[in-house]
């Protein structure tokens, strides 16, 4: 067997692979360089309604399950917390309490605390399109 | 193998759809049955029934701007001088063209151009929620008919269905309103641009309690609300002892806004 214009197939075909192969090696190539996300402190010594790690990984499902429990079937029952406390189901007078406090990090945007790290995953939330942002100074409009 | 008839094989086909439908009775019948009855009242609490009582001797012309505004405060609803961007969820309209069944000539012209308070008359048979694509309006086992800002797409077919003109749509971003800009009540969500918005009977209010903010704001009670399933509330009794009209009864729509003219003695 006899391979006609290898000079050209051969480079040819490892520049394809390396093309197509580009998105698995690309990150180990600049895996200095990008930024890992580093989360918000807590806001301190208050508890939220379940462990961080779950809350982290389900709390989209719960929000949702709030939404349609308090809006459709008008279910304002406040929910519990880790600690006991309890938290009444809604995002601005319910989540943000905590979450737009001073100790979750600086101001820079709208609900800084869940756009950060939307941010960085990507992910656009619609949330304060109508939802309000307690941020300081529409407190002080009030 | 063994070769089915015309005969054996609708008879298997009757079996099999017999056995389909008991499945489904039984089976899928609790599974819907629970989910249904979650949202009725708890075990021991009678259903409510809202409506509100508008005595038209009491809420005069000049009165009702403090309701108007109250509620509209409170409900972060926008105000545009532009007439056709105009987002209501509570407002003042002439007896005559809010009671067009009972108006003619020889009326007072005082009683056919008087302003009178009107606001979505939350219908026991609403055309807005029949219409609905999405569902996004709905009624509650209490009687208010309400919006899930969630599901709403704009499609406006609720304002064509709704015979009192109690819906407004949101042309602009709400937020840019130059009321809102100013002020912003932080305990009710404003909306955004593109959805429906309308009188939502202050669902939140009463959930802790409170009467609605118009109720709250209205002198000398102008205003009365209650729960008509329950003979000894207010609202309720000011009926019994009153003659009071509806707007447009003879749609069926079955207002539960109730204009109250005078009191039978």
């Amino acid at each position: 067997m006899r391979l006609y214009n290898g000079m050209i197939i051969v480079p040819g075909l490892l520049l394809f692979l390396a093309v197509v192969t580009f998105p698995f090696w690309i990150g180990k190539v600049r895996a200095g360089e990008i930024k890992t996300f580093e989360s918000r402190p807590a806001p301190a010594g208050i508890a939220c309604v379940l462990p961080k790690k779950q809350m982290r990984e389900q709390h989209m499902a719960l929000l949702k399950q709030w939404r349609d429990q308090v809006v459709r079937e008008g279910d304002r029952a406040p929910v519990k917390l880790v600690n006991g406390q309890t938290m009444e189901l809604s995002l601005t007078n319910g989540c943000m309490k905590c979450h737009a406090k001073e100790d979750c990090g600086p101001y820079r945007a709208h609900a800084t605390y869940c756009v950060d790290c939307h941010d960085y995953v990507g992910i656009r939330v619609d949330c304060w399109t109508c939802h309000i942002d307690p941020m300081p100074n529409m407190m002080e409009k009030k | 193998m063994m070769r089915l008839d015309r005969r054996d094989f609708l008879k298997c086909t009757a079996a099999g759809a017999a056995g389909l439908a008991a499945f489904h009775s039984v089976f899928l019948g609790r599974v819907f049955g629970a989910a249904e009855s979650r949202s009725a009242a708890a075990p021991g609490q009678k259903v409510k029934r809202w409506a509100l009582v508008v005595d038209l001797q009491k809420c005069i012309e000049g009165k009702a701007k403090g309701c108007i505004n109250a509620c509209h405060q409170w409900h972060n609803v926008p105000e545009w001088p532009e007439e056709r961007l105009e987002v209501k969820w509570i407002w003042e309209e002439k007896f005559s063209r809010l009671f067009p069944d009972q108006s003619f000539a020889h009326m007072p012209e005082a009683l056919r151009d008087r302003p009178v308070l009107a606001l979505c008359n939350h219908c026991a048979n609403p055309p807005c929620v029949r219409v609905c694509p999405t569902k996004a309006t709905f009624k509650r086992p209490d009687g208010i008919v309400a919006m899930d800002m969630h599901r709403c797409i704009g499609c406006r077919f609720c304002i064509a269905a709704c015979p009192y003109g109690a819906r407004s749509f949101n042309w602009k971003n709400p937020r840019e309103a130059e009321n809102l800009r100013h002020h912003i009540n932080l305990e009710y969500p404003t909306r955004a641009r593109g959805v429906v918005e309308k009188c939502n009977f202050c669902a939140e209010r009463l959930a802790d309690g409170l009467q609605p903010v118009c109720v709250e704001r209205a002198e000398d009670g102008a205003l009365i609300f209650g729960d008509l399933n329950d003979p000894a509330s207010k609202a309720a009794q000011v009926l019994a002892a009153g003659f009071a009209i509806r707007r447009k009864p003879s749609l069926e729509t079955d207002p539960q806004v109730y204009y109250l003219i005078s009191t039978v003695r």
